[in-house]
């Protein structure tokens, strides 16, 4: 057993073709994704928005609304935001006509004028209303804040109508100036880190590479089979169990394949600072429990009665199809992982690579592990059926034809 | 009745098992295949073949590509399903979890099945750990196998560094380290220089000295009538002769074949030849004319004064035996080699 362990080991290590599929594959794909899609936060921040605001005796009259545009403008609005750049970016002109003049350069995204009721009104660009919908965070932003405003104000003035006696009472004028009377619920966070796109991101990445490690146990159990090479029927015909042969040779694919996802891991927390969420205890199990699921998918798949170069090359379009419902592609692929998700929630449940990029997610984003231990069954699920599978083509000693 | 059943068991059986295990193998041999039929979808690669060998032989197995030979030998392992017949190895049936035959047998296989990515010492090593389980013991006997082919230079080297011959030699070693009971080499030397050839075929013999009894196959019949002690003919899976090669010799007509160069283009030659009693079939390439003659003690002589008296010169004469192949031609009505 000893010697079939080492043995594996030694071959596995020393073969060119494995070693190519089951680290340099997975990371120069890697390299190349990251490459490409490492700046998802930077895309997603908003700069701010180029708006003209008619500065007319009617936005001089509606004093909150430009003390609002002001306090949007300014640079430290947003405490969560760690540059504390502004919303808005404000130019100034006289009247309607001046503003339209504006707008007709084009590097405005629209401009803001108010009523002789002090109600602000916004008109976009025209040649921007076209990219209608996805394209143009900066429309629903200016349309949110222009909502939240209206909501306010018209609170207020109810208030101010229905109960005066509150503004005589200086904690609410207080809680009024400190904004907290605008927001009715408490911002709590539900996650333990603020969320980040490149992060799972990364977690997409680190899943596709473990599930390439089933390329070890692949070629490993190929070579133990006795119809599909000269060696393997030699092997078949030593005087030991296929089961007796099994058990190193599965236990070797295994700790080469976490120990090239360990050395993985380490390289994303230490070069890149992926952060896992403190959970480097939990962090390792998981990565331990994915490997197991793809060695033995390695072994299911090495198992089957087709020359080696077939099942190899079947490694990489599962690897990176199944990569695809986990976010491995950037932004589309994680909205369309995201939508299988929850649309057809057992088809992603099946996915063991999304199973083990969400079990990352989970590490990270939640405190405690409820979330990471249905991850880890399903996952544990999928080797269990691998290994049952496959033990059920392995054990097989007599063949038809080799 | 249950009662009369158990009875005759308990009268019969003890007797049996009392019986030595080596006393048992001689009764019935090392090797015993009866009635086996093996097909491949249609093809039926063997057909009702039986085998008997017994402890100590060199047992060649003689027959052209594609005859069945590697087919019979993975049959007898337990590799290949079959449709029909027994098979029983020291005496016992042979199974596929007997794997405590197993380790009394070893195999060198017709394709080179060594891992490439391991060093000359560490494949002997791990085929020989299929077999023995203590790494000490297993040591010395790496060793020995090492020696015995000659690969002490090369025990570092992987495969891909040794040339065609060595290989070869490495994957008889990988059979043999284990010191085997009953050892199948299939066609060992094929695609070998001479000289790795010769130390196969040594080796092999040498083997035989120490104790193992060898099924050896191939398609050459020089190396079988060099090394082996009985042999059998097979063709489409069947047994066609068996026996040794003087036996198989006598089972044909032929019983020498004469060879002579002459001095110069004589026509007349070949027919004189022909007429002769005790030619059989005669031939002519230019200068050369070939002879097969019936047994008989003077084929040589009469045939020479016959040509003497014709007046044809006649420069160098060779008479030989005849050949396995003379006798498969006989049988098949085709040559042995392809
Ligand atoms: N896997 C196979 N599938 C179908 N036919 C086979 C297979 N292996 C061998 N055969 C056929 O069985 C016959 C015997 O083959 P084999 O035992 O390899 O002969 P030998 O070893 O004497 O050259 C041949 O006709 C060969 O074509
Ligand atoms: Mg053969």
């Amino acid at each position: 057993m000893l010697t079939t362990f080492l043995v594996t080991l030694k071959t596995l290590i020393r073969d060119r073709s494995v070693l190519i599929w089951a680290v340099a594959f997975p990371l120069v794909l890697s390299t190349l994704f990251v490459a490409m899609f490492s700046n998802l936060d930077e895309l997603q921040k908003l700069d701010p928005i180029a708006v003209v605001i008619v500065e007319d005796a009617n936005y001089t009259n509606a004093e909150t609304f430009a003390e609002t545009i002001d306090a949007l403008a300014s640079e430290d609005t947003d405490p969560d935001a760690e540059d504390g750049e502004p919303l808005l970016a404000p130019s100034y002109v006289a009247n309607t006509d001046a503003a339209l003049t504006a707008l007709a350069e084009g590097s405005y995204e629209g401009f803001l004028q108010v009523d002789t009721e002090s109600m602000p009104h916004y008109t976009m660009d025209a040649r921007r209303v076209q990219s209608l919908g996805f394209g143009n965070p900066s429309q629903s932003v200016m349309q949110s804040i222009l909502d939240r405003y209206v909501q306010d104000t018209g609170l207020l003035t109810t208030l101010a109508a229905e109960n005066p006696a509150l503004f005589a009472n200086p904690a609410f004028i207080q809680s009024l100036t400190d904004g907290s009377a605008s927001t009715p619920t408490e911002r709590i966070s539900v996650t333990a880190n603020p969320p980040s796109d490149s992060q799972r991101y990364y977690y997409a990445v680190l899943a596709f590479s473990t599930i390439m490690m089933t390329t070890f146990a692949l070629a490993a159990i190929d070579r133990v089979l006795g119809n599909t090479s000269p060696l393997g029927a030699r092997r078949s015909l030593g005087g030991q169990s296929k089961l007796r042969m099994l058990a190193p040779t599965l236990a070797a694919a295994w700790l080469l394949g976490f120990a090239c996802v360990l050395v993985g891991f380490l390289y994303l927390q230490l070069v890149f600072n992926i952060d896992f969420g403190g959970k480097e205890a939990a962090t390792v199990l998981t990565l331990a429990v994915s490997v197991l699921a793809a060695t033995l998918l390695g072994a299911l798949l090495g198992a089957l009665p087709v020359p080696l170069a077939v099942k190899s090359g079947l490694v990489a379009p599962i690897s990176c199809g199944l990569s695809l419902f986990a976010g491995l592609y950037g932004p589309f692929s994680q909205n369309l992982g995201d939508w299988v998700a929850r649309e057809l929630p057992w088809l992603s449940a099946c996915n063991p690579v999304r199973q083990v990029a969400d079990a990352f997610f989970a590490l990270y984003y939640y405190d405690g592990y409820a979330q990471l231990v249905p991850c880890l069954v399903s996952l544990l699920i999928f080797s269990l059926v691998f290994f049952v599978a496959s033990v059920l083509i392995i054990r097989r000693q007599r063949y038809a034809s080799l | 009745m249950i009662s009369d059943r158990i009875g005759k068991k308990k009268v019969h059986s003890p007797g049996f098992q009392l019986l030595p295990r080596v006393l048992k193998e001689i009764a019935l041999g090392i090797v015993l295949v009866q009635d086996l039929v093996k097909r491949y979808k249609e093809l039926v690669a063997l057909d009702h073949f039986n085998l008997e060998i017994e402890q100590g032989e060199v047992f060649g197995l003689l027959g052209p590509n594609g005859s069945g030979k590697t087919t019979a030998i993975n049959c007898m392992l337990q590799l290949l399903t079959y449709e029909q017949g027994s098979i029983r190895l020291f005496g016992e049936d042979m199974e596929p979890t007997r794997y405590d035959l197993k380790r009394r047998i070893g195999i060198v296989p017709q394709n080179i099945a060594v891992f490439s990515q391991l060093t000359v010492l560490e494949n002997i090593d791990y085929f020989c750990s299929l077999y023995v389980d203590s790494k000490f013991e297993r040591k010395g006997l790496v060793e020995e196998a090492i020696a015995f082919v000659g690969l002490e230079e090369f025990r570092s080297f992987r495969p891909r560094k040794l040339s065609g011959g060595l290989i070869r030699r490495l994957n008889v070693a990988c059979g043999i380290a284990h010191k085997p009971e009953l050892i199948f080499f299939d066609e060992p030397t094929v695609a070998v220089d001479p000289q790795s050839r010769n130390a196969i075929l040594e080796g092999i013999q040498q083997l035989n000295r120490e104790g193992s009894t060898i099924v050896y196959t191939s398609h050459y019949m020089e190396e079988v009538e060099q090394i082996c002690t009985r042999i059998m003919i097979m063709d489409h899976g069947k047994a066609l002769a068996i026996g040794t090669k003087r036996e198989l010799q006598n089972l044909i007509d032929i019983g020498e074949r004469i060879e002579i160069e002459l001095l110069e283009d004589a026509p007349e030659a070949l027919e004189l030849a022909q007429q002769l009693a005790h030619v059989v079939k005669a031939t002519r390439e230019g200068t050369t004319l070939r002879l097969a003659c019936a047994r008989g003690e003077s084929n040589l002589t009469l045939t020479l004064a016959a040509l003497a008296a014709a007046g044809i010169d006649y420069g160098r004469v060779f008479s030989e035996p005849p050949t396995l192949n003379d006798v498969f031609l006989e049988i098949t009505g085709k040559e042995l080699r392809d």
